[in-house]
């Protein structure tokens, strides 16, 4: 199409009736000028005009075949089947209505799942140039990912081949001014890398990390200031206690930035701060203790696949020297372009919501093809009478196809504005039935609609207009023309067939759902009947810094309504406990057995009864005594036919292995108690097979603390807050129910 | 002259005579029939009515221009004029006519 043909075909389009005009008043200059000439040669003044038109021929043929010229015929022919159609629908308000109020319900559910799908794992991080950036870890021969040190970050970033710019990352929970945060220490050049500016103040700079200990200063996301520090104009160079420590805030990053992992970052300090806020050896000491996360940029001419090839051999040249099962296996290189990577195993585990919502648009679009399909068969004189009168088939199943179009578009917007509300629904919904500090860490990405869900939803509404338009539209052309002509119908139009097709395909599509549906409703209860073999109830979990831990206990004890404090190495329901092989010097040998090792007073603040037997003492708690208490199924399990009581328990840690555990100090225990079954890791996992607890104190370190308190527990839970920030400030990292 | 004696244009020959019909100057509709009937001294029959559809697709092609002009009579009439684009392709026209008669023409005298 040239220009000038473009130009000509917009004229005609918008300037329709002048166009018209012109044409007309052409021709009527042709016939005048005719009948003219026919005049001078003799002929009367009727009889010119007559012959002028015989010579011309059909002027309205003509006209016609000059439209045809214009190129707009389809436009004008869509123009006028889009009226055609409202006027048809003016005609049948409840169908239309029952029509777009289906398929609203579909598309709005649809695209509501495409939304959150496109914030999650569409939506570009909001870094500079985000397809460069990627994770680097590698995994060990038992496929156990790796940390990294500081000087194997070091020499990874001074010596890797494919990457222009590395920066380490460790991420670090804090309760800030009663908020519970997620942050991260970082290198430095964190932000220069990502090229991630600052909303105010300024982000961190390489200045800040330049030696150990250095810039006690911390950067918030927008979103962390603006909800839960309640946005602050001021809050540049006011000072923030993270763990303890004061930090001065200098800086909140653009709006859109969150780190770059599926769960958001609430603020970063420069890595140098590690050995002040981080528990354990300091990372800059002498044990190298393995923490870090490696994100870099690849350079500008490095595919991930050959900085895959590269990495692979350069992680397996740089830990020859290592212990062989520490050496690097596989390596992993994932992109953090988005929050989550759209992979195999991504589509694998989210296939089957997505086909269950693609079948209930598929019901939806059946259930409309049906009423259209009876509609058609009302409608056969009126398309008889088309027909008969010369209208193409193809022309027809256009009409028809306009008007599903015509019925799509305000389902598409009823269904945008179903599928915000079905957002902002589910969100209240699932963050009310998580526990309350759960959901205020988790922070949900935006989940505003943006061009690609307007493209989905745009796409969506037509596909399903051409599903729910066409095979009606089809059939319902296929009359017998010398029939209509001569006014016979036949009762029905047999689109019985397609119309059989289309009612089992439906039935079998929501017997599906609702058998999944059941399931799923059938599995959670069951969870959430499931006894725990413990209380929950008034239970505080408190994660303590170990160099407050003292103040902290001391403190707890003096509140009237706190009932019992208990410590734990490992919290129920908090994942999987740690195992340990163990041997009864009888007949079993060398099982795992999971392990915890608790505080005597666990029993009695979660409700554990001691079936038979006794409760760890004082005093071997103080000294991790020799003794050991077995769960009932521990017990029936190892000695189904003696009493578990006054047994001896040899347990076999690997060397090496759970290092931090106190597993070490019970080489051989003595069973002295047996408690009732509980369900320690998960609720899907239901109650252990094998549990064994061994003593410790609450005052010992690496325990976790759980408190049992007495009334309004979110009441209690803000004043002991409270109370405990004045002994020891930024003391308690976590808490929760 | 007796209607036998009269030609029906070839296929796609009826573009080739407006273009070289418009080649002095702007035209009206009316006048480019009468100007092609005549200089063919009325062999050709250019039916009236299928001049209009190919003045409008050759404006689409982009080879003539309308614009509306007072005629002799003093009535607005929609004058056609050769853009350079359509001198162009009639001079491209011609060529293949001359080749093609040509080429019939040997063919025939073959014998």
């Amino acid at each position: 199409m040239t220009w000038n043909d473009f130009t000509l075909r917009v004229r005609a389009l918008v300037r329709s009736s002048h166009a018209e005009e012109e044409l007309d008043e052409e021709l009527q200059f042709h016939l005048e000028m005719q009948s003219r000439q026919n005049q001078s040669v003799g002929k009367d003044a009727r009889e010119a005009r007559r012959l002028a038109r015989a010579q011309f021929g059909n002027v309205a043929f003509v006209k016609e075949e000059c439209r045809d010229m214009r190129g707009i015929r389809p436009i004008d022919d869509a123009l006028a089947d889009v009226c055609y159609a409202f006027r048809a629908f003016r005609r049948a308000p409840t169908f239309a209505l029952t029509v777009v109020a289906t398929i609203a319900l579909a598309l709005g559910l649809n695209t509501a799942l495409f939304t959150i799908f496109n914030a999650y794992v569409f939506h570009p991080a909001a870094v500079h140039d985000p397809d460069k950036i990627y994770r680097y870890t590698w995994t060990n021969r038992s496929g156990a990912g790796h940390s990294f040190s500081w000087p194997e970050f070091v020499i990874f970033r001074d010596g890797n081949p494919v990457f222009s710019e590395v920066a380490g990352t460790i991420s670090l929970l804090a309760r800030v001014e009663g908020n519970p945060l997620s942050g991260e220490l970082i290198t430095a050049n964190y932000f220069r890398m990502l090229g991630v500016g600052a909303e105010i103040g300024r982000t961190i700079l390489p200045e800040d990390g330049i030696s150990p200990g250095s810039a006690p200063v911390v950067v918030l996301s927008h979103t962390a200031w603006q909800g839960k520090l309640g946005g602050d104009p001021g809050i540049v160079g006011r000072t923030l206690v993270v763990r303890g420590h004061p930090l001065e805030v200098i800086g909140v990053v653009k709006p859109g930035f969150a780190g770059l992992n599926a769960t958001a970052c609430d603020f970063w300090v420069p890595m140098t701060m590690a050995g002040q806020l981080e528990e354990g050896p300091d990372l800059f000491g002498s044990d190298y203790p393995n923490r870090l996360d490696i994100v870099g940029r690849l350079k500008a001419e490095v595919t991930p696949g050959r900085a895959e090839a590269a990495l692979a051999i350069w992680s397996q040249q740089t830990t020859t020297e290592q212990r062989s099962d520490e050496r690097a296996n596989r390596i992993v290189l994932e992109s953090q372009a988005t929050m989550v990577r759209l992979t195999p195993q991504l589509i694998a585990a989210a296939a089957p919501v997505l086909v269950a919502f693609v079948l209930v648009l598929l019901i939806a679009c059946a259930n409309i093809a049906n009423m259209m399909l009876s509609r058609a068969v009302a409608r056969q004189r009126e398309i008889g009478l088309r027909l008969s009168l010369g209208a193409g088939r193809g022309r027809l199943v256009r009409q028809l196809l306009t008007e599903s179009l015509v019925l799509a578009v305000p389902a598409a917007l009823v269904g945008l504005a179903l599928s915000e509300a079905t957002i902002s629904f589910g969100q209240r919904v699932v963050v009310s039935a998580m526990p309350r500090d759960l959901a205020q860490i988790v922070t949900v990405p935006p989940l505003q609609p943006d061009i690609r869900v307007f493209g989905f939803l745009f796409t969506a509404a037509v596909v399903s207009a051409i599903l729910f338009g066409l095979a009606p539209a089809l059939q319902a052309s296929r009359l017998d023309v010398s029939q209509a002509a001569r006014g016979e119908f036949k009762p029905e139009l047999r689109p019985t067939k397609l119309r059989n097709t289309l009612v089992t395909g439906q039935i079998i599509a929501c017997t599906i759902l609702l058998i999944c549906a059941g399931l799923a409703l059938r599995a959670s209860a069951r969870l959430a009947k499931q006894p725990l073999g413990f209380s929950t109830n008034g239970i505080w979990e408190l994660d303590v810094t170990e160099k407050q831990r003292s103040g902290v206990l001391s403190r707890l004890a003096e509140e009237p309504e706190v009932q019992g404090i208990a410590a734990a190495q490992s919290i129920p329901l908090n994942g999987m406990l740690p195992t340990v092989p163990i041997t009864t010097g009888g007949g079993v040998n060398g099982i795992r057995s999971a392990y915890n090792v608790v505080s005597p007073t666990f029993f009695s603040v979660l409700g554990i009864p001691i079936l038979s037997g006794r409760n760890f003492t004082q005093e071997e708690a103080q000294a991790h005594a020799a003794v050991a208490i077995v769960s009932q199924a521990t017990a029936l399990r190892l000695w189904p036919a003696q009493q578990a009581l006054g047994q001896t328990l040899h347990l076999l840690p690997q060397p090496g292995a759970s290092m931090e555990s106190q597993i070490g100090h019970f080489p051989a225990v003595q069973v002295v108690g047996v408690a009732a079954d509980i369900v320690s890791c998960c609720l899907t996992i239901g109650k252990d097979a094998l549990l064994v607890y061994l003593p410790t104190a609450p005052t010992a370190a690496g325990t976790e603390l759980l408190v049992r308190v007495r009334g309004n527990a979110e009441r209690i839970s803000s004043t002991l807050d409270a109370q405990l920030d004045l002994v020891s400030p930024g003391a308690i990292d976590q808490m929760h129910t | 002259m007796s209607e036998s004696a009269r030609l029906d244009l070839l296929q796609g020959t009826l573009d080739l005579l407006i273009l070289r019909t418009l080649q002095p100057g702007s035209m009206h509709g009316w006048a480019i029939s009468e100007r092609i009937q005549h200089t063919s001294q009325d062999v050709l029959r250019v039916n009236q009515g299928s001049l209009y559809p190919a003045l409008h697709r050759l404006e689409h092609q982009g080879w003539i221009t309308a614009e509306w002009g007072i005629s002799e009579l003093g009535r607005r009439a929609r004058f056609y004029r050769l853009t350079a684009a359509g001198k162009k392709q009639l001079q491209m026209e011609t060529q293949t006519w001359a080749r093609f008669t040509d080429a019939i023409g040997r063919v025939l005298d073959m014998a």
